[in-house]
């Protein structure tokens, strides 16, 4: 059976073609489920018997709780590649990633105060599911700061994808956090094995997070052009100085 | 407690700061491209 080459997509110029073909789609598919299930969620979806009305809260912060960790995973992976197997869009994924990432991990934790206030009368407890999720967005803005810091970019992005893979320790903490540690937050609902949530809460939840995770593959896709874009400038401009200088 | 002032709170970081995002990346991405396609059209 062949496998797939992922250095045929190694050229930037292939990259951004496939980019443009599919960043409009990702988008409109994106807005609209999103649309769809936040107005589901809000208006269509039964309050909880015990939380009342705040649970609607869920339907933005249960989905931006899995980008953030899914961005990270998605962020180490591609470092990881870059080391490994040199491709040269790595590193300009993870740079793609880190914003977008840390704006959902910093989604999930203000969205997650919000909610904790009304349900546990707390706005914020230091337990080991918050304290790991602050460390993860903690960790985006790291790689940001190395990346942007360093003024050898090529070095800024190796430390910056050190940090990344180094970072991946914190994902199972925070998957096993609630299990591990008394906490205030409760265990997951929704598990590979079945889900404790009720369908008439779980069909918005699920739409909800189809439109957050494609208007996520929206944004990467378009950083990622914006740094194809950059760095064809800076390429051209290294030739033009090679040739008056 | 009224939950409702925290409902709103929730949906409107939940759709304004993406919504932000995004159009910083629309319009990062159009400035770039369109300065990379005029100097490689001079």
């Amino acid at each position: 059976m062949a496998t797939p080459d992922l250095h045929a997509y190694a050229n930037p110029l292939r990259f951004r073609r496939l980019a443009v073909a599919f960043t409009p789609w990702l988008l409109l598919a994106g807005l609209g489920l999103l649309g769809a299930g936040l107005y589901a969620g809000l208006f269509l979806a039964p309050a909880d018997y015990l939380q009342g009305e705040s649970v609607r809260i869920m339907y933005v912060h249960v989905p931006s709780a899995w980008l953030a960790l899914g961005g990270y995973l998605g962020m180490a992976i591609a470092a990881l590649s870059a080391r490994i197997w040199r491709h040269p869009l790595a590193d300009l994924c993870v740079q793609a990633i880190a914003p977008i990432g840390a704006l959902f991990a910093g989604i999930c934790l203000v969205t997650g105060s919000i909610w904790g206030r009304p349900t546990w009368g707390t706005w914020w407890v230091w337990d080991g599911r918050l304290t790991s999720m602050l460390l993860l967005f903690l960790l985006y803005l790291g790689v940001i700061a190395i990346i942007h810091l360093h003024e050898d970019r090529a070095r800024g992005h190796r430390m910056a994808g050190l940090l990344a893979i180094i970072g991946t320790i914190n994902l199972p903490i925070i998957k096993f956090s609630v299990e591990w540690w008394n906490s205030l937050h409760q265990p997951a609902s929704i598990r590979l094995s079945g889900s404790a949530i009720h369908a008439d809460m779980l069909w918005p939840l699920m739409l909800a997070a189809l439109g957050f995770l494609l208007l996520f593959a929206a944004m990467v896709l378009m950083r990622m052009r914006t740094l194809i874009a950059g760095q064809r400038a800076e390429a051209r401009a290294r030739r033009l100085a090679a040739r008056l200088g | 407690m009224n939950h409702l002032p925290f409902i709103v709170a929730a949906y409107g970081l939940g759709i304004g700061a993406p919504g932000a995002m995004l159009i910083w990346c629309i319009v990062q991405m159009r400035r770039a491209e369109r300065r990379t396609e005029g100097e490689e059209r001079q």
